[in-house]
């Protein structure tokens, strides 16, 4: 029985190759029913992203198993081998599960840590569950990924840190102060980068927004789309006394922000932290009003070292990412080695031979007149015994692991018998 | 000391220690349960000291403060549950972090090295308005230590800042500002109340007289006018920032200086 693994991703497959092997949701029932009907293929579950598709599946017949999956993809997308095949990957076992719990992590992902993938992994699930097509094996597979995604954001910072100048923008204005309900912003000048900033300190909960802008009417429009209000450009030094952030990205050849006219304003705040935004090259601000007390100013520079200093970061943690995922690797292995026979035949042998002499010697306590060749003929009595009752659930034990899902029959057995597989190193007991 | 307050500094010492365990598991193995727990444990252990505490003077009718452990023990539920408050205003588990251990050390120090307070000392305990005088002036202290360690911070993370650094590990800067100000504005209630406690102590004839001169006193009010003038900027004026955090650093450099170095000139 093994896990196989069948698919691209962006790093081994152009848009062009991904769109066409993706799974939109409506075909996916469909898709994974396709896929367990496969000769040879037990489970399915399909991981299908704007970035990457994959096939989940578990087989007997590893070699069968991927060319199997690998004809099911043809089929169903109605390709060429060669349009396709080149740009395959293929993972066995412990390196399918490596690779699901990396992508789970995000450490597989185009932003390295960003954490919809985990929603993804557990949408493909999910999907699996409701369609019956993901079972024993694929369905542990799947939920120590989603544990494993969890552990990598609680104990690394794999997903800590901005990674765009807007959210890093958003970041710094929480840094400095907390909450940002009480607090606004002032826009002056429109630039995409600057709008895009402020919808994201919009959606963190800033209390108004204020555009200044040299056209009026264009500074109405942009004030309107954030619920805001326009400002004529002019006022806008006036403005900058309540207002605790200013994103600046207005054409102008020269500083329209400078250290003389600031002080007063900051003397207007009465020492307010004051957090400038300067998006815009030429930039607005003069930099000399970095000295100032109480003034927090951040080119487009500035912000771009910041998510520089955030991916070297998330770098950083993948080695620590890494660790976790071996960890697992080597959990989920045990599980699947407990799934084959030789584990459980022992398991039951010792269970049978505990009672047997748990028992023995309970009732050889009570006859003590008993001499050493009647112990001797009682013992090969109840050894006997034994050997005759767990015959026949041994011979039809080591008939499952022969069979294409056996896999799940020998689950229910070990669940029956209660027995604990912890201990593999453990040989079959002769009769 | 009877053997029950010692048994009962010993259950607060056990969750101390225990605290201390769980919020450093916390930070270091990122178990975010283990924080909750350990605050608990710490808010546990404040409480129980706390009620000692209590218990004792009800109990022995001794003196005040007959002994150096309850001097310590003082100081240390105050600073817990100033710490335990201000990390909930934080909404960070770090001010519990620093806290439990000192707390730790400190009462364990306190318990292993314990003296009676004798002498002069001693006999100054048993005056009520010098007593009340000096828990309130203690009280108004431990915050202003508190505001002290705000100040640093929020000056520490506005150098990051500057720097072009995110520091998680520090508060935001705006929060550090307003809990040191409403930790200055708290303690500078307790600390008036004090120097009041002590002037009329004076007046109504304790058992104390003090030099017309006295250092100690007459350096308690640079310290007063500082945190004064603090308020009176931040909550009067309007201001606040870097200039007011150095102005709480200075204050309390000036308390503490005012508590450590000078003494009380007794006349006989």
């Amino acid at each position: 029985m093994h896990i196989l693994t069948l698919g691209l991703n962006h790093k081994t497959a152009p848009v062009e190759v991904r769109e066409r092997l993706a799974f939109p949701p409506s075909t996916l029932e469909a898709a994974l029913q396709a896929l367990v009907s496969c000769d040879g293929l037990h489970e399915a579950a399909i991981l299908s992203t704007c970035n990457r598709s994959e096939i989940y599946t578990v087989a007997n017949h590893a070699g069968r198993g991927l060319e199997t999956a690998q004809r099911f993809l043809r089929d169903f997308h109605q390709l060429r081998d060669e349009n396709f095949a080149p740009h395959l990957y293929r993972f066995l076992d412990a390196d399918a599960a490596r690779h699901l719990f990396r992508v789970a992590c995000g450490a597989d992902s185009l932003v390295v840590g960003e954490s919809q993938i985990l929603g993804q992994v557990r949408d493909a699930l999910l999907a699996a569950q409701q369609s019956g097509t993901a079972r024993l094996v694929l369905n542990e597979l799947f939920q120590r990924s989603l544990h494993v995604g969890k552990r990598a954001r609680t104990e690394t910072d794999i997903g800590r840190g901005a990674l765009s100048v807007s959210s890093v923008a958003v970041e710094l204005a929480l840094q400095i102060f907390g909450a940002l309900e009480s607090h606004s912003v002032l826009l002056l000048g429109a630039g995409e980068m600057s709008e895009l900033t402020a919808q994201y300190l919009v959606d963190s909960g800033v209390r108004a927004v204020f555009v200044a802008n040299r056209t009026h009417a264009r500074a109405v429009q942009l004030a309107a789309r954030f619920g805001g209000e326009a400002v004529p450009f002019d006022e806008f030094p006036q403005k900058m006394v309540d207002t605790d952030i200013v994103i600046s990205s207005t054409s102008a050849p020269h500083f329209i922000i400078e250290p003389s006219q600031l002080a007063g304003i900051m003397r207007q705040r009465r020492g307010r932290p004051l957090f400038l935004i300067d998006i815009a090259v030429p930039r607005d601000v003069d930099p000399a009003v970095r000295r100032m007390d109480n003034v927090f100013l951040y080119d487009i520079d500035d912000l771009e070292e910041v998510v520089a200093s955030h991916r070297a970061e998330r770098a950083r943690e993948l080695v620590k990412v890494e660790q976790l995922i071996e960890e697992e690797v080597c959990s989920l292995q045990r599980w699947l080695q407990a799934l084959d026979a030789k584990p459980l035949i022992c398991a039951l042998q010792r269970r049978m031979e505990g009672l047997r002499q748990a028992e023995l010697e309970r009732w050889l306590r009570k006859l003590p007149h008993l001499s050493e060749q009647e112990r001797r003929t009682i013992e090969a009595l109840t050894r006997g015994f034994a050997n005759k009752i767990l015959h026949i659930p041994l011979v039809q034990i080591r008939q499952f692991a022969t069979e294409p899902d056996g896999y799940l029959r020998l689950d229910a057995v070990r669940r029956v018998f209660n027995l604990d597989l912890d201990d593999q190193e453990g040989e079959e007991l002769s009769p | 000391m009877t053997a029950r307050c010692l048994f009962s500094i010993g259950l607060s010492l056990a969750l101390y220690l225990v605290a201390t365990v769980l919020y450093q598991g916390h930070l270091f193995l990122r178990r975010r349960e283990w924080g909750e727990w350990g605050r608990k444990m710490l808010l546990a252990g404040a409480c129980v000291h706390t009620f000692t505490l209590g218990i004792h003077f009800i109990v022995s009718k001794s003196p005040y403060f007959s002994n150096s452990l309850f001097v310590v023990s003082l100081f240390v539920v105050t600073f817990l549950f100033a710490g335990l408050w201000l990390e909930h205003f934080l909404q960070t588990p770090k001010v519990g972090a620093i806290l439990a251990p000192l707390a730790f050390l400190t009462v364990l120090y306190a318990a292993l090295r314990h003296v009676p307070l004798e002498g002069t000392g001693a006999e100054l305990l048993k005056d009520g308005w010098l007593v009340v005088h000096i828990v309130l002036s203690l009280l108004g202290d431990v915050g202003f230590a508190l505001a002290f360690g705000m100040a640093v911070i929020y000056l520490l993370q506005e150098h990051w800042l500057k720097s072009r650094r995110l520091s998680r590990f520090l508060p935001p800067l705006d929060v550090a500002d307003h809990a040191g100000y409403l930790l200055i504005a708290v303690s500078f209630s307790l600390f008036s109340l004090g120097l009041a406690m002590g002037v009329i102590a004076q007046w109504v004839g304790s058992s104390v007289s003090l030099g017309r001169a006295d250092l100690k006193v007459l350096a308690s009010i640079p310290c007063w006018g500082l945190y004064a003038l603090y308020l009176y900027l931040r909550a009067g004026a309007g201001w606040r920032g870097h200039r007011l955090n150095w102005l709480s650093i200075v204050g309390f450099a000036l308390v503490l200086f005012n508590l450590l170095v000078l003494r009380h000139e007794i006349m006989e």
